[in-house]
């Protein structure tokens, strides 16, 4: 063979990294890339859920105690855009940085050098947002939905946000390119499409659901931005325009955005329970196909989102039945991870624990779904605390528990040591109690009529708000154990083997813990042992 | 010595990577600037 493939054989066996900041400035290793995704989403997930805070304190008890109803506004707003676009996104391109060229037996993404500029454009993007807390007339305040007229009434952080908005989208859509290169063109010899392991599916069609969605966002905020400042209307009745028109194109964004966020949930959850379960996962090819079929069907369902703005019976009815169609594949899914539990040689570690919540709190989310989705019956809850609690169950139990399982679970390969398994158990628990309790009575003050996005409220909605701020304070608090477990863990441990989890298959799992710097620089032979089964 | 081959290292793939980005991105383009288009009309 040619010179620069010994040469770069010659490499491998010294695993040369580079050091010092040039190897995160300049990094086009996706392990590197993959880290400080995490890391960036970690630091994210804690500056949104300080905004969460807040808004618990604010929300303790009834009457303004600590926050001004402006700077309430704020938070509500920033904290979603945050968790959104910060934390739980980048936390799933972390993961498939990390993992989907080792599961897929590539030396590193395709793309890397638009690796290292799809991440660091996100520092920009956010400071650009953050940055708008200190400025004249407070950060953006109308809702991360960005209806007008209200977001047009934003002050000097209108541009800002606009613009950071355009970045975010900017970055994962090169995100998603490279994904897409990678899998596509890069697989090692032997593995299929259909034996890929299930993460890789999930995030191959998330990649290309960004690729449609996140456009149509961008569009939506550059009218938005010439509304503002060059004078036209495109959302101005004033001026002709339509400011439903807004909502629509914002939702045909917004609801496939949902399971941009939820799809990798899938995909580690999906990898976690066979690997503890010790059992293949059950109807791997109809995971597949629902995960595709609920990619196609979230581009029809968008208007489910604003049923009350008025709109044709005909139109309430199609929204409404396509929308329930979604539970037919949603529903194979529940039910092929519960399949692959069935007569298991289960254990409950920590990674195990966290997909269990995941399925049963998940589904949870899914049913408030079904409600909300039933017209007349979204009469009645939209804009109540019932969406908070519904919207909250499908991201934090069901999007960010599966990250920390993916994390729980891959930490071991990455760092080399294993996590303190009895530290992990107490973070579960606490998480998952507390935040039982931070959310589930947010469905009964939803069914009581208390609206959302309100910093003061009647007196009657007193109690409840009490105990979900007290779970909130309590859940908030256990983040901070995950950040001292992780910590610990890449700090040393008992040593991690090959496999790590005895259940566990994949490529993945055939090289060294921590992996080499470069891996696979020569495709390994994939096998039915190494492939998803 | 094929197994040796480093696969990001052969020009065929790298074209082939960047061939599959410019049409991905050509894409994100045009759902951009057709739906600007099609809100222009």
């Amino acid at each position: 063979m040619s010179e620069a493939v010994i040469h770069e054989g010659h490499h491998d066996h010294h695993d040369h990294k580079p050091t010092g900041i040039g190897r995160w400035l300049f990094s086009t290793n996706h392990k590197d890339i993959g880290t400080m995704y995490l890391v960036f989403a970690l630091i994210m997930f804690f500056i949104g859920g300080a905004m969460a805070m807040i808004i618990r304190l604010e929300l303790m008890q009834p009457g303004l105690q600590f926050v001004q109803p402006g700077f309430f506004n704020s938070m509500t707003t920033v904290h979603a855009l945050v968790m959104i676009f910060g934390a739980v996104m980048p936390a799933g391109v972390g993961l498939a940085n990390w993992l989907i060229p080792m599961m897929i037996g590539a030396p590193d993404m395709a793309l890397p050098r638009m690796n290292n500029m799809s991440f660091w454009i996100l520092p920009f993007a956010f400071t650009l947002l953050l940055g708008t807390l200190f400025m004249e007339g407070g950060a953006p305040a109308g809702g991360w939905t960005m209806y007008p007229p209200l977001v047009l009434q934003t002050g000097d952080a209108f541009p800002f946000l606009i613009f950071a908005v355009h970045f975010l989208g900017i970055s994962s859509i090169m995100g998603a390119i490279n994904i897409i290169a990678t899998v596509f063109n890069m697989r090692a010899p032997g593995m299929t499409f259909m034996k890929l392991p299930l993460f890789v599916w999930t995030w191959i069609i998330t990649a290309f659901l960004l690729i449609a969605a996140m456009p149509v966002l961008a569009g939506a905020v550059t009218m938005l931005l010439t509304d503002k400042f060059f004078g036209t209307s495109f959302f101005g009745a004033a001026g002709g325009g339509d400011p439903v028109l807004f909502q629509h194109v914002f939702w045909f964004f917004g609801h496939p955005e949902v399971y941009i966020l939820i799809l990798p949930s899938f995909g580690i959850v999906s990898q976690i329970i066979p690997t503890f379960a010790r059992k293949p996962l059950f109807g791997y090819e109809s995971m597949v196909y629902a995960t595709a079929a609920i990619a196609f069907l979230s581009f029809f369902v968008w208007a489910h989102h604003m049923f009350t703005v008025g709109m044709p019976l005909a139109g309430e009815l199609f929204f409404m039945y396509a929308t329930m169609s979604i539970a037919v594949p949603t529903g194979v899914k529940i039910f092929n991870w519960v399949a692959t539990m069935w007569k298991g040689s289960m254990t409950f570690e920590t990674p195990m624990l966290f997909s269990l919540a995941f399925v049963i709190l998940f589904s949870i989310g899914g049913f408030s779904g079904l409600m909300l989705g039933i017209t007349p019956a979204d009469f009645q809850y939209h804009d109540t605390y019932f969406v908070v609690a519904h919207f909250h169950y499908v991201l934090v139990t069901g999007a960010v528990f599966a990250l920390m399982a993916g994390v729980y679970f891959w930490l071991p390969k990455w760092t080399g040591h294993m996590y303190d398994e009895t530290l992990g158990k107490w973070h579960f628990w606490l998480s998952v109690i507390s935040v039982n309790v931070l959310f589930f009575p947010q469905h009964f003050l939803g069914l009581a009529g208390m609206p959302r996005r309100i910093p003061d409220y009647a007196v009657q909605f007193s109690d409840w708000n009490m105990v979900s701020s007290i779970g909130g304070f309590v859940f908030g608090l256990s983040q901070l154990l995950f950040v001292y477990i992780v910590i610990k863990c890449i700090k040393g441990g008992a040593k991690a083997s090959d496999q790590v989890w005895e259940g566990a298959h994949g490529l993945e799992w055939t090289l060294p813990s921590p992996p080499p710097f470069h891996s696979f620089t020569t495709p390994p032979k994939v096998t039915d042992a190494t492939a998803h089964s | 010595m094929e197994q040796k081959q480093q696969v990001t290292r052969t020009p065929e793939l790298a074209a082939k990577n960047r061939r599959l980005a410019i049409i991905l991105a050509l894409a994100a383009l045009g759902f951009y600037f057709g739906f600007l288009l099609l809100q222009l009309k």
